[in-house]
């Protein structure tokens, strides 16, 4: 049986883009304006962390990044087969990967934006069956 | 040196904390009382907040479905997106961005795709007008990951039946290199079934009284490739399967409070102190909402395989769904009498124990004879909840519950009037509740976890 990972590797479709995408939040600001998205987070100490991000830069960054892993992903699957007789129904892709940054050598900050998108196969029409 | 560098980082990060909307104390506290903020200019901010972080995502969501597309066939499609809302310690709301220590999520969002958009990609790629709709089960949204990692079974399951049901996964496991004894993880997965089907089976005999009742319990196992199973990850112990047992409502079951077990007694007074939640059920049937269609509690199994809420993360180990039966009244007066409290599984530790000296709840050690049970790894206790606070919790559930639904509506109202295309539509909203060791209920903060979560199933 062919292994899932061998022919679709999520985490290398998804990490350079995704990091890239994380790195502008690492930069985001401590003082808002209008519409500024807020990003929340705790400490080590258990404090609170609030920073902003545009909300135009937030939803232009994300779209593409995740509008890019989802056009890769439902063409991966689209050519996709099991060996034997299995059969491939949906595919659930979370993005709750959590980078480190490393901003000094005692202190790293985990980045971590949680979506998840969920393929299926595009159900064939009533006529077509 | 550690903590200086990250108390001067954290300082030049924290300097605006104060202008973010912030959810009333009340919502996020271990308290009774009643805030109803609802004019205050402090919820018209949240109110405000709220729905620009939802716009930004629905934004986003929209622009992921109309990205341009240059295939000319295509076999699979984005079905729903899944994505968050995060409420730290003071109550701030925002996006989940960045933690040292692990974070709990408030509030859960599914986008599903709209008949309309499902509609037009058939028409794109299979070129047909006759176009079929996709019956898409909310339980399944729920669940999120695919059903080839779930193992179902009953009280009336028996062993060979069993075996047949956990076959094609032992065999997956094998043949992707997860388990290399076969034999003895078969065997020990079975003993674990069983073990499930020992506690729960007097589930089954449950009486009829309450609309709302328990179908089914979710729970995890961890195994690793020698073959051993256990219900909580351990050191090398890190693939994960999900067993779900289902229970049989028999017809003629109408046992006496004196004939129940205390499981079925507990599983029983939630059922009754569901109802508080009623007003979320029923009425607005004419009109779009968010309906609140199940429920699901965070459950663990005392060293003497009593049940209780778990709050401890060791003692967690699966979840019980409840739903309300369609049409059934809420007939108080067959509501049969039970006890006041109900159990919740916590640390045994000198903080809890105060906590509970000065709010006079009963408590116990979990303790067991048997070595193998989770009960002697992590020092726990039983605490005896009051279900009066409980029903109080959930009437103040039910306030954050109408307003983390009005926005979206309002909202969507909005796109429609403006005739703006829609790919995915808001389908379900998660919320997710902290409970009290005194049975009071909060949102659950970054610092709390959410062992009630709500889920509010959009109606049209």
């Amino acid at each position: 049986m062919k292994k899932i990972g061998e022919i679709m590797n999520f985490k290398r479709l998804g990490v350079i883009p995704l990091v890239l995408g994380l790195l502008f939040i690492a930069s985001c600001k401590d003082k808002r304006s209008a519409d500024d998205l807020p990003f929340v987070g705790m400490g080590e100490e258990g404090e609170s962390i609030v920073r902003y991000v545009p909300k135009g830069r937030y939803i232009k960054r994300f779209s593409s990044v995740m509008g890019d892993i989802s056009e890769k992903s439902t063409e991966k699957l689209d050519k996709f087969e099991f060996a034997e007789s299995w059969i491939l129904k949906r595919v659930s892709l979370g993005l709750q990967l959590v980078f480190e940054v490393g901003l000094t050598d005692f202190f790293k900050w985990e980045i971590e934006p949680s979506f998840e998108l969920r393929f299926e196969e595009l159900p064939k029409p009533t006529a077509a069956l | 040196m550690k903590i200086k560098i990250y108390t001067l980082l954290m300082s030049f990060l924290i300097s605006s904390a104060a202008s973010a909307a912030k959810l009333p104390q009340a919502w996020i506290t271990d308290t009774l009382e009643d805030p109803s903020f609802d004019k205050s200019t402090e919820m018209i901010e949240l109110e405000k907040e709220y729905d620009n972080i939802l716009d930004a995502k629905s934004q986003l969501v929209e622009k992921i479905a109309t990205k341009k597309q240059e295939r000319k066939n295509r076999k699979w499609y984005l079905q729903s997106i899944k994505s968050e809302i995060e409420i730290e310690s003071v109550g701030t709301i925002g996006i989940g961005a960045f933690a040292s220590v692990k974070i709990a999520t408030a509030v859960e969002f599914i986008w599903n795709r709209t008949k309309e958009s499902m509609r037009k990609l058939q028409q794109k790629y299979y070129g047909a007008s006759d176009v079929s709709t996709v019956d898409k089960s909310v339980e399944k949204e729920i669940n999120g990951s695919s059903d080839q990692d779930t193992i179902r079974f009953n009280s009336a399951t028996s062993t060979p039946d069993l075996e047949k049901e956990i076959a094609p996964f032992v065999e997956a496991s094998f043949k992707l290199g997860k388990i290399k004894d076969k034999k003895l993880f078969k065997t020990n997965l079975i003993a674990k079934i069983n073990d499930y089907q020992k506690v729960l089976s007097d589930l089954d005999g449950m009486p009829k009284y309450t609309p709302w009742w328990v179908y089914k319990f979710q729970f995890d196992l961890y195994f690793d490739a020698s073959g051993k199973v256990l219900p909580f990850m351990s050191v090398g112990v890190g693939v994960g399967l999900k067993l779900e047992w289902y229970r049989i409502r028999k017809k003629n079951s109408d046992k006496s409070v004196k004939e129940m077990s205390d499981n079925s007694k507990f599983i029983m007074a939630m059922a009754q102190d569901f109802e508080t939640l009623d007003k979320l059920t029923l009425g607005k049937k004419k009109k779009a909402h968010y309906g609140l269609q199940y429920l699901k509690v965070g459950i663990g199994i005392g060293a003497k395989g009593q049940l209780g809420v778990a709050k401890l993360k060791g003692h967690l180990i699966g979840s019980a769904f409840f739903r309300r039966a369609k049409n059934h009244p809420n007939n108080k007066i067959r509501r049969v009498k039970l006890n006041n409290t109900f159990p919740i599984i916590d640390a045994y530790n000198s903080e809890n124990l105060a906590y509970a000296k000065e709010n006079s709840i009963e408590v116990e050690p979990n303790v067991s004879s048997d070595k193998s049970r989770i009960g002697d790894r992590i020092k726990s206790g039983i605490f005896k909840a009051s279900r009066a606070n409980f029903r109080k919790g959930l009437k103040k559930a039910i306030k954050m519950a109408n307003f983390w639904s009005r926005v979206p509506l309002r909202r969507q109202a909005k796109r429609i009037a403006r005739g703006k295309e829609q790919h995915f539509d808001l389908k379900i909203i998660e919320l997710e509740l902290e409970v009290y060791l005194r049975g009071t209920v909060g949102v659950a903060t970054l610092e709390g976890i959410g062992v009630l979560e709500l889920f509010l199933v959009k109606q049209s």
